[in-house]
């Protein structure tokens, strides 16, 4: 079974042309890859389109690894990338005035938003694995992350409510986020 | 649980300015040169982005979808407007004070003409009141009232002697007859008399508030008559 591979093993497979071993990789890391990706560009359709070019990019270039890192640094080294290059291509448009004709063609590879009950459930899951760790956050890391996500404060502002420093707001919410990471771990990775 | 950073690079502040987009420009350019060199800043980055997607999912999906609650609040009750702060406000605003001022020069003006108008009335009325016209003797089977001055007030005025006055009968009340016509009214009103004792003579004066009628006139010219004969 291909789930049971780890990603060394599943990357080997893809390179020797074996495609149900990347889409493994794919089905893995997806969630992952685009949470860097909206992370590094704040925008769900631009995140999600990175992503897509993401994995393009390392289909294109598996056989160049060479397993010296881990196949998620390299998938966050390629996400990187094609996420500055998106950056700078949406700069260059706008320098530019063109219009959003020209954009139309680089969303075809765009996933159909619709969820199966599956994924539904999957999603549900998800929810409630999240909602618990974040009820879980000690109280002053839960505060910034409140009103960081929910409503959606600057640093500044935090800091002039909470009469904190700017850097200690930005601490909290760095060890929020790094103490969620690890309560999360169990989530599964696919995008919903 | 260790909340650190497993890179030595110190960029934590700088990676959550920049995943919320709250990083300067020239941070943002050192900042992603470094992503691109770092693999251990990139993991770190790419985990601190995967939770924080997780939250931004959480409140996307179950949050956004509620509606924003919508509150009737009892404005009409006014907390703590007091009638003086809702006036001073009224004469911040700058078009108010000219407005004001001009609003109770017109009132003040209105009320000022009526007062005159009715002060001047009532001196007129006073005035004959306190100066009744005599009544002259009846000639010629008519009763005369001899008006000190011209009388504005056609309701209370009796015609004079002289029979082609147009400028007092046009003065006459409507309802009133002319002095040809014969008197048939049966409508009489109270008539105020007051007779003075001359030599020779008497005179009755009328009320200045109202008239006689022709037939009333009669009545009183018949009474001096027989009262005139009795004391010859």
């Amino acid at each position: 079974m291909l789930k049971d591979l780890n990603d060394e093993k599943l990357v080997a497979l893809a390179v020797s042309k074996d495609p149900d071993a990347f889409g493994e990789i794919v089905k893995r890391w997806e969630r992952k890859i685009f949470a860097l990706c909206f992370g590094m560009l704040g925008r769900e359709d631009d995140a999600r389109d990175a992503a897509q070019e993401t994995f393009i990019a390392a289909y294109r270039n598996i056989a160049n690894f060479r397993g010296e890192a881990k196949v998620s640094s390299w998938l966050h080294r390629i996400a990187v990338n094609q996420c500055l290059t998106t950056k700078r291509r949406a700069r260059t448009r706008s320098e530019e005035f063109l219009d959003e004709d020209g954009g139309e063609g680089e969303k075809i590879f765009v996933a159909p938003a619709h969820r199966s009950p599956a994924k539904a459930t999957e999603a549900s899951e998800r929810l409630i694995i999240v909602r618990q760790a974040v009820s879980s956050l000690p109280t002053d890391l839960r505060q910034v992350i409140v009103m960081k996500e929910f409503e959606e404060m600057t640093f500044q502002e935090i800091s002039e409510t909470l009469e904190l420093p700017l850097s200690t707001v930005k601490s909290r919410v760095y060890t929020a986020l790094r103490q969620l990471r690890m309560k999360l771990e169990r989530l599964p990775m696919e995008i919903g | 649980m260790k909340d650190v950073n497993l890179s030595k690079c110190k960029f934590n502040d700088e990676m959550v300015s920049y995943m919320y987009g709250e990083l300067s420009s020239d941070e943002t350019s050192t900042l992603e040169l470094h992503l691109v060199e770092c693999s251990a800043c990139t993991d770190e980055f790419a985990a601190i982005s995967s939770s924080r997607y997780e939250v931004y999912d959480w409140k996307k999906l179950e949050f956004d979808p509620l509606e924003t609650p919508t509150f009737d609040l009892p404005l009409e009750v006014g907390v703590g407007v007091s009638w003086s702060d809702r006036i001073r406000a009224a004469f911040a605003r700058g078009w108010a004070l000219p407005a004001f001022s001009f609003a109770a020069f017109a009132i003040v003006s209105v009320v000022a003409t009526g007062l005159i108008w009715q002060r001047s009335g009532n001196t007129e009325i006073a005035s004959r009141k306190l100066d009744p016209a005599p009544v002259t003797a009846p000639e010629k089977g008519e009763i005369s009232v001899a008006a000190e001055g011209e009388r504005t007030d056609a309701a209370v005025e009796e015609p004079t002697v002289q029979p082609d006055n147009t400028a007092l009968k046009s003065k006459r009340s409507p309802t009133r007859r002319s002095d040809a016509e014969p008197v048939k009214s049966t409508h009489v009103r109270p008539v105020e008399v007051k007779q003075t004792t001359a030599k020779n003579e008497k005179k009755a004066v009328l009320s200045l508030n109202e008239y006689a009628d022709d037939e009333e006139d009669t009545s009183l010219r018949l009474a001096e008559l027989l009262e005139d004969i009795g004391s010859r």
